[in-house]
């Protein structure tokens, strides 16, 4: 009924054409995903944000990452100001207003690097132990230097 | 010196191997980016407070608004005020909170805003938590199924950034 083909052991044919089409599908799909996926920061700076399942992910392509680890405030990559323990110095802070960070302020606003993108949104990547009281701060900050556009970051298990 | 080839018109000769390795780099490579970047998930964090007309959209002014007072995480106090009367009240820890709020809003469906203060220990770990919980999407007529296109909350306010 059926007839085997006699094949010698050592060729082996590769249908290149089939494999090249499989490639390329595979790479529209990956080049897709990157380009339409959820929000892909890349997080360098050892802090480990907190898990969330649900939450949102939005096309942020013009954003502003601000960065709160437990030593330091980075806004893009620059480090801005030191922490301790999560947690401003005095010294940092307004002398009649304690939640407003003078030192903050200062730098976000006669840098025109930052200045100019009020109408950035401007994102919170915090380590998760960082406390609310640092958080707190940060965001009354930049939302009297007229960075209103605040968003919290999260990690999640990917979408 | 040098001899041209013939070719004819018609014929296109294509690499098939050396196509074949490009595209296998750039996939590769695509993959890699892939693992490499971490999934970011946003969260909505409305400064300046609305005022309760404005929160509750389509008109709904008298719906309930739920406040959440985050002493720490085995302490939440968890109330609901409808016309300036607190028509619910409790203290719940962070892992009951989910069935709260789920509860609550069963109970009252218009009910779109939370309003969160939290004391200057809490963690960002968890405020994250409870922003989640109020992100998380609703029950088709409640069942295990949910709709992902609306959540428990639409509103959710960081309440006590301008009190000092």
């Amino acid at each position: 009924m059926f007839r085997r083909k006699n094949k010698k052991s050592s060729e082996v044919d590769i249908q290149l054409t089939a494999l090249v089409d499989v490639l390329t599908i595979l790479l529209v799909f990956f080049m897709v995903q990157q380009s339409t996926g959820s929000e892909h920061i890349k997080v360098k700076d050892s802090i480990t944000l907190p898990y969330a399942e649900f939450g949102y992910s939005t096309p942020l392509k013009e954003n502003v990452n601000v960065i709160i680890s437990d030593g330091f405030i980075k806004v893009g990559d620059n480090e801005l100001l030191k922490l301790s323990g999560g947690k401003f110095n005095t010294s940092q802070l307004h002398e009649d207003d304690s939640e407003f960070i003078s030192a903050l302020h200062d730098k976000i606003t006669k840098d025109e690097e930052w200045s100019e993108k009020k109408e950035f949104q401007w994102v919170l990547l915090a380590d998760e132990k960082v406390p609310y009281e640092t958080i707190k701060k940060t965001i009354y900050t930049l939302a009297i230097s007229g960075f209103t556009k605040i968003k919290l970051a999260s990690t999640t298990a990917g979408n | 010196m040098f001899r041209r080839k013939k070719k004819k018109s018609g014929e296109v000769a294509i690499q098939l191997t050396a196509l074949v390795d490009a595209l296998t780099i750039l996939l590769v490579f695509f993959m890699m980016s892939k693992v490499a970047s971490s999934n970011i998930n946003i969260f909505d964090s409305s400064v300046f407070p609305t005022s309760d007309k404005e929160a509750q959209s389509d008109g709904a002014n008298e719906s309930p608004i739920t406040y959440l007072e985050i002493s720490n995480i085995n302490s939440i106090k968890v109330i609901v005020k409808s016309l300036d009367k607190n028509v619910f009240e409790s203290v719940a820890g962070l892992d009951q909170l989910n069935v709260i709020l789920k509860n609550l809003k069963i109970k009252y469906p218009s009910m779109k805003s939370l309003k969160i203060e939290s004391s200057p220990e809490v963690s960002y770990k968890d405020i994250i938590k409870v922003f989640d919980m109020a992100k998380t999407p609703e029950s088709l007529n409640g069942s295990s199924v949910q709709d992902k296109s609306k959540t428990l909350f639409e509103d959710v306010t960081l309440e006590d950034i301008f009190k000092g």
